[in-house]
């Protein structure tokens, strides 16, 4: 069975680093040459300026320094800016953490401008050869284009946002992380965990002595924004980007919507997810804080108030730091990086958590906004077990019915009707308390939902606040939220390749799920 | 660099006594005595090596501390926009409406203490200023106290809307700013422990409230240079400074850069004291026509979240070995 995760770029046999390979893996079966009328069809600056002119760089040092360099004096690409990142970045310095593996890695971008940089480059090190991560933006094929070097800078071309929707290279090599193509930053809000940024710098101190990252203008002339820079003026513009360029076709002139099962994953599943936490640091808890607990763990607040109007919840609940430090000794609450380093409590900022990816959510609102799916439909699928925002095995369940093809005219779409038909067929036909049956109940509100709905929502959220007060009750959020890191875990490599993104606890996992009336049921 | 010759104003500008101000400047930073920090210096003082860093330090203008003590996002905003004493990032700002929807954002660092000198070496000059960038009906009797001196808190620069020349929360100004390095210096200890992190420095060495976004910025990016043995001060021209909005994902209805709506009003680009986001004459919308994030602009909150605010500081090789002091003392 060949390796089709993104660790399959690394177990590449030798090949000579003065050409271009194609690994689309999941179609090809190992890095082949690419023809020159190949590369020359790549657009982005990447191959335009370097590798179809037979420029190789072997370093991300190379890449960014031979761009600029080939770019034109008024190019936006001269727009270089630096960004650190890294799972164990606010360790102290000390002889415990002497040897721990931070995960520290750079992101570079060049450009600038509404729709964010044309070109993003993440490396551990600007001088090292393998091992370097190139996202760029292709204004022909549309989407970025993904490249990775491994060995003595052996570079390879992992494919283009839109083979993330394509079956043969769906969840394979460069999209395993990359879902649905598009840009990742995990930690996209405010904290930003383990970012440098306004609210946690990276010292210097996070490399040993001696080590010439300290030095390097990538550390040294980082962005003094750091995460909060890259979220606003990188990372969302490029997610939105590449989800207008997905349905721009539709948008502008209609027509088959091309598998709109995948386009409904992201609507009701969790193809992934993002990290939120609080404002609190761990190590300076104390009991008299009020931790504020982003309101997105418990329900997909940006989907359902934001894009469909409904009930805002606040934007987060409060729990006190007594109730949270008995929680971290109660769950044996620490950090390990696998190799050996252990140390007790909680990630930086406390309580990290997951919410819906703003990649899926851009979706959900292009959806919508071409025509193919009804706010009415929306608001009902996600009113369907809304009270677990990401995991949700019965909205999952409703993916069934999703129509084989759509097609849209005029901004409309008769998907909606028949998807909803369909599921309200299965819900006669089918036992009370199925997820379709759940759907039913939304659906015979009728065109005017937001008040019905409504009233579930501060219903439910009249209940949380009230359940966070208690120890007992703010238990049994902790324990919800580690199953979903597990979950999270089992089902993203970014999870395991950096082993101290996650706490670990001595929770056992037992298929956890919040009910409407804030309560959580174990099975 | 030998020794600074003396503090200039604020982004540089003409200044009518530089000398009076450089001497206020060194007032403040002598208050920080060498034998109780060693590893603060005055850089008219002592000199500065060409070698030493100069780090931007950076924040966001709106505060912190509402962030995370308010839940609703709406009732935050409209706090912040109402309330200019929870405007406590070194930065402040004032929203201009027509018809409820908002037209002009004006932004300020400009330090208190500026203008108090600006007052005594040049009170028409003052002014002048106040009637060019606030109102053209400022009086000089609007904004002199009966001792003669200088009226920080006067009736136009306390508005919540119109426009307004400088910072008057009880946190912002240059004093406080020089007082937090200077202190950061000195390191800290807990259960043996090294405290590095923001927030738990700020509690232990009593910086000030660890939720807000500038002061534990600071207090952490000084103490962990002085960790190192280094010395430390603010660069020239001291001040803060604001830096250009974060303007990506903003959606103008023309389709216009929206980054093309700040005006520099006083300062420069390197050292930006004061600027406005307007969307210029001669386009059929204004501000509260720009969407972030599929949201209209109706509050200057959704600008100062954009909005970084800096200080620069000056990292000096040095040999210190610096003896950390436990929490409180």
């Amino acid at each position: 069975m060949p390796d089709e995760t993104c660790g399959a770029f690394d177990g590449v046999p030798p090949f000579d680093r003065n050409s271009l390979r194609r690994f689309l893996v999941g179609v090809d079966v190992a890095p082949r040459k690419m023809t020159a009328t190949e590369v020359e069809k790549l657009r982005d600056p990447f191959a335009s300026l370097l590798l179809s002119r037979g420029k190789i760089p072997r370093t991300g040092e190379e890449v960014i320094k031979e761009i600029k360099a080939a770019a034109s004096k008024s190019s936006p690409l001269r727009t270089q800016r630096s960004f650190v990142v890294g799972e164990g970045s606010q360790l102290p310095a000390s002889q415990q953490t002497a040897n721990v593996a931070r995960g520290m890695r750079f992101l570079v971008t060049l450009g600038a401008g509404q729709q964010g940089p044309d070109l993003f480059l993440s490396a551990g090190d600007p001088r090292q050869a393998g091992r370097v991560e190139v996202m760029a933006w292709d204004p022909r094929a549309g989407g970025f284009n993904y490249y990775r070097s491994t060995g003595n800078a052996m570079w390879m071309f992992g494919g283009n946002s839109r083979d993330a929707l394509r079956d043969p290279t769906r969840g394979k090599g460069a999209f395993e992380s990359h879902r649905s193509g598009a840009l990742l930053m995990k930690e996209l809000k405010t904290p930003w965990i383990n970012w440098h940024s306004p609210a946690a710098n990276v010292p210097e101190t996070v490399f040993r002595s001696g080590d010439a990252r300290r030095k390097h203008p990538w550390f040294t002339e980082k962005d003094p924004g750091g995460g909060l820079a890259f979220e606003f003026e990188a990372a969302r513009p490029a997610m939105s980007r590449w989800a207008r360029e997905r349905f721009r076709k539709l948008r502008e002139k209609g027509g088959p919507v091309t598998r709109p099962r995948m386009i409904l994953e992201q609507i009701v599943d969790t193809p992934t997810a993002n990290v939120v936490t609080t404002h609190i640091e761990s190590r300076a808890l104390v009991d008299g804080d009020q931790l504020d607990i982003p309101a997105t763990v418990f329900v997909d607040s940006e989907a359902l108030a934001g894009r469909l109007g409904l009930a805002a919840p606040p934007d987060f609940f409060n729990v006190s730091g007594k109730i949270y430090a008995k929680c971290l000794d109660k769950f044996d609450v620490r950090l390990e990086d696998g190799n050996g380093f252990r140390q007790k409590g909680d990630t930086h900022f406390c309580f990290l958590a997951l919410e819906r990816a703003f990649e899926d959510q851009v979706v959900l609102s292009e959806a919508i906004d071409i025509g193919l799916l009804s706010e009415r439909l929306a608001a009902c699928l996600l009113m369907v077990d809304p009270w677990n925002p990401i995991f949700s095995e019965r909205r999952r369940a409703l993916l069934t019915h999703v129509p084989a093809t759509a097609t849209i005219e005029d901004g409309k779409s008769s998907f909606s009707a028949q998807m909803a038909r369909a599921i309200l067929k299965a819900a006669k036909d089918g036992p009370a308390g199925t997820p379709e049956a759940e759907f039913a109940e939304r659906w015979q509100v009728g065109a005017n939902f937001k008040k019905p709905f409504n009233r579930l929502l501060n219903r439910y959220y009249r209940a949380i606040k009230t359940t966070a007060r208690t120890q007992a009750g703010f238990e049994s959020y902790f324990r919800l939220t580690e199953e979903r890191r597990q979950r999270f875990k089992d089902d993203n490599p970014i999870a395991q390749e950096f082993p101290l993104l996650l706490p670990r606890t001595n929770i056992p996992r037992a298929s956890r799920r919040m009910q409407a009336d804030g309560t959580v049921v174990e099975s | 660099m030998p020794k600074l010759e003396r503090f200039s104003a604020p982004a540089e500008l003409s200044d009518p006594r530089p000398d009076a101000w450089n001497e206020r400047v060194q007032g403040l930073f002598a208050q920080y005595l060498e034998a109780q920090f060693p590893q603060f210096y005055d850089p008219t003082e002592k000199n500065t090596p060409p070698s030493a860093t100069e780090p931007i330090l950076e924040w966001t203008a709106f505060p912190a501390l509402l962030n995370s003590t308010i839940p609703s996002r709406t009732e935050r905003l409209r706090r912040a926009d109402e309330v200019r004493s929870d405007q406590d990032e070194y930065c402040e700002w004032t929203v201009e409406r027509r018809a409820g929807k908002i037209i002009r954002v004006t932004f300020t660092t400009e330090l208190p203490e500026y203008w108090d000198h600006l007052f005594r070496a040049a009170p028409n000059r003052v002014v002048s200023l106040y009637q060019r960038l606030v109102d053209p009906r400022v009086k000089r009797a609007d904004l002199q106290r009966a001792d003669g001196g200088y009226k920080r808190m006067n009736r136009w620069n306390q508005s919540k809307s119109g426009r307004i020349a400088h910072l008057i929360q009880v946190n912002n100004n240059l004093g406080a700013a020089v007082d937090l390095v200077a202190k950061a210096t000195i390191l800290r200890v807990k259960n043996g422990q090294p405290v590095t992190n923001k927030q738990e420095l700020v509690r232990c060495a009593n910086l000030g409230n660890p939720l807000r976004n500038s002061d534990p910025q600071i207090a952490s990016a000084v103490n962990v240079a002085a960790r190192q043995g280094n010395e430390i001060t603010l660069a020239d021209p001291v001040g803060l400074y604001l830096g250009r909005p974060k303007t990506a994902g903003m959606v103008t209805p023309d389709g216009t850069d929206a980054a093309k709506f700040w005006k520099i009003e006083r300062g420069n680009a390197e050292h930006t004291l004061r600027a406005r986001f307007e969307v210029p004459s001669g386009r059929d919308y204004e501000v509260g026509d720009i969407a972030i994030a599929g949201q209209r602009v109706e509050f200057g909150g959704q600008i100062a979240e954009r909005v970084p605010v800096q200080i620069k500081a000056v990292i000096k090789k040095a040999n210190h070995q610096p003896q950390p002091k436990p929490c409180g003392a």
